[in-house]
């Protein structure tokens, strides 16, 4: 029930004006990326009180659309993760101190590796290597072999067919 | 199943890399042959002035930790700061978390030395042994070991203790900062402590003069070659019409350096003779610029 009396209509995304949609979606990522609901408001113009609503029926519907379509809840939060990267690399870009390009290389790494476990944990991605394993087939174990490939890159060098540093 | 050869992602390099990972180097040689392939660079293996040492033997004494503390006193362009930089990749490559810290008399003398690393890196063939990419002044490897490039100042020797200490074209340093540098590396995981020195020396009385003085003293080994060391091996030159028989007497015939005999001859007469004798075959500092040049202790003083 609601404050009329009136039995409460179910939260329907086509009961919502295209621009509160829209406010609604930008209220929740400037939410999550930790502002105030007042530093929302004044960011998006609105009074407090109608952000405090747009959060409500965001988090409504965001719990509608991940019960309803589990598949655009993973593409949001893929695009999440790839586009928190891209702000990270491009961070790391702008900075001048190389202590502040250094962190933000670090991170855009850390969301990088959440990125591939998420997409390992729902099955996106079935597999990724840790590292390039070398140890399988090595053929340096021969002795022979590493001596003719040392003795016949030797003999490149001499001939002057591999560059050496200068 | 036949296995691929090589994998996607792998090269020979890169395998032959990992073969000396898992098994090391039996020998020096082995050691000098596999520094030459996979950097591209030929070590002289032997010197050819009798009491110098060449560059060969600088890298194995210090990659087997024969000498943990070392002096590189060498003419210009004779391979100081690229023996220094090959050192520090074979130890961070080689020894897991062996960490480094290069200081250069300049940020362009420090880059130089970080820019023959990061060059290495770059190569497809080691990709898999960085965590990351070879930033501007740092690097990480998936062996847990860092190389970390500052400029010498007072600021840059405090801070975190590593193993490895490179202290590159040190005669440009000031007293204070080397003096507190000394005290940078410290032994951990099973890796000692070291300290190397590379330097010419051009100024009398300056610092390098002053670490060769009393290199003996604080435990580091000289490491000492000239021009002559690192010549390419001389053949089918008239020894009686060439400008460098005067220093040479026919000993380049049995170089295997890198150095151009052109370019020696080139840069023997541009150069007044005693920068030549002290830049280039590592004599006596340059008096250039000194008031009383011919000033001697044993002489003047009472």
């Amino acid at each position: 029930m609601n404050d009329s009396g009136l039995p409460k209509q179910p939260l329907n995304l086509k009961n919502i004006s295209k621009p509160r949609q829209k406010r609604i979606w930008e209220a929740m990522e400037l939410w999550d990326s930790g502002m105030t609901q007042e530093e929302i408001a004044e960011r998006l113009g609105v009074s407090v009180r109608q952000i405090r609503y747009d959060l409500k029926d965001g988090m409504e519907l965001l719990g509608i659309l991940s019960q309803v379509n589990q598949e655009q809840f993973i593409n949001w939060a893929i695009r999440f993760l790839q586009r928190e990267i891209r702000q990270a690399n491009r961070s790391a870009q702008l900075f001048k101190q190389e202590n502040s390009k250094l962190g933000a290389k670090r991170l855009a790494g850390d969301f990088l590796s959440k990125l591939i476990s998420f997409m390992q944990d729902t099955g996106l991605l079935v597999k990724v290597p840790q590292r390039i394993s070398l140890e399988d087939f090595n053929p340096f174990e021969d002795p022979e072999f590493y001596q003719e490939y040392m003795d016949l890159m030797k003999r490149a060098r001499e001939k002057g067919i591999c560059k050496e540093r200068t | 199943m036949a296995v691929p050869f090589p994998h996607p992602g792998q090269t020979l390099d890169s395998m032959l890399v990992e073969f000396h990972r898992k098994h090391g180097f039996k020998s020096p040689e082995q050691l000098l042959d596999f520094c030459e392939h996979i950097w591209g660079v030929k070590i002289p293996r032997q010197s050819v002035c009798p009491d110098h040492n060449c560059l060969s033997e600088y890298i194995t004494a210090a990659f087997f930790e024969d000498d943990l503390d070392c002096v590189c006193w060498a003419n210009r362009g004779g391979g100081k700061t690229m023996g220094g930089a090959l050192v520090t990749w074979l130890d961070s490559v080689f020894k897991e978390g062996c960490e480094t810290k290069v200081l250069g008399g300049s940020g362009e003398q420090s880059m130089k030395m970080y820019g023959h690393i990061k060059r290495t890196f770059l190569n497809q063939s080691f990709q898999h042994l960085m965590v990351g990419e070879a930033l501007k002044t740092y690097s990480e490897l998936n062996t847990g070991s860092t190389i970390q490039i500052l400029t010498a100042s007072s600021k840059s020797v405090r801070g975190p203790h590593p193993q490895k200490l490179k202290l590159d074209e040190i005669d440009e340093f000031d007293d204070k900062i080397y003096e507190a540098a000394l005290l940078i590396p410290s032994s951990a995981k099973g890796i000692s402590a070291s300290t190397h020195i590379y330097s010419t020396m051009h100024k009398s009385y300056g610092l390098m003069q002053r670490v060769i003085d009393e290199a003996h003293e604080r435990g580091f080994r000289i490491f000492k070659w000239c021009v002559l060391d690192v010549l390419e091996n001389c053949e089918g030159r008239n020894c009686s019409e060439c400008d460098l028989w005067e220093e040479c007497q026919g000993r380049a015939t049995n170089a295997s350096g890198f150095f151009r005999i052109d370019d020696a001859i080139k840069h023997k007469r541009k150069v007044s003779s005693s920068t030549w004798a002290s830049e280039m075959l590592c004599y006596e500092p340059s008096q250039e610029g000194l008031i009383y040049k011919e000033f001697d202790m044993a002489l003047h003083v009472i």
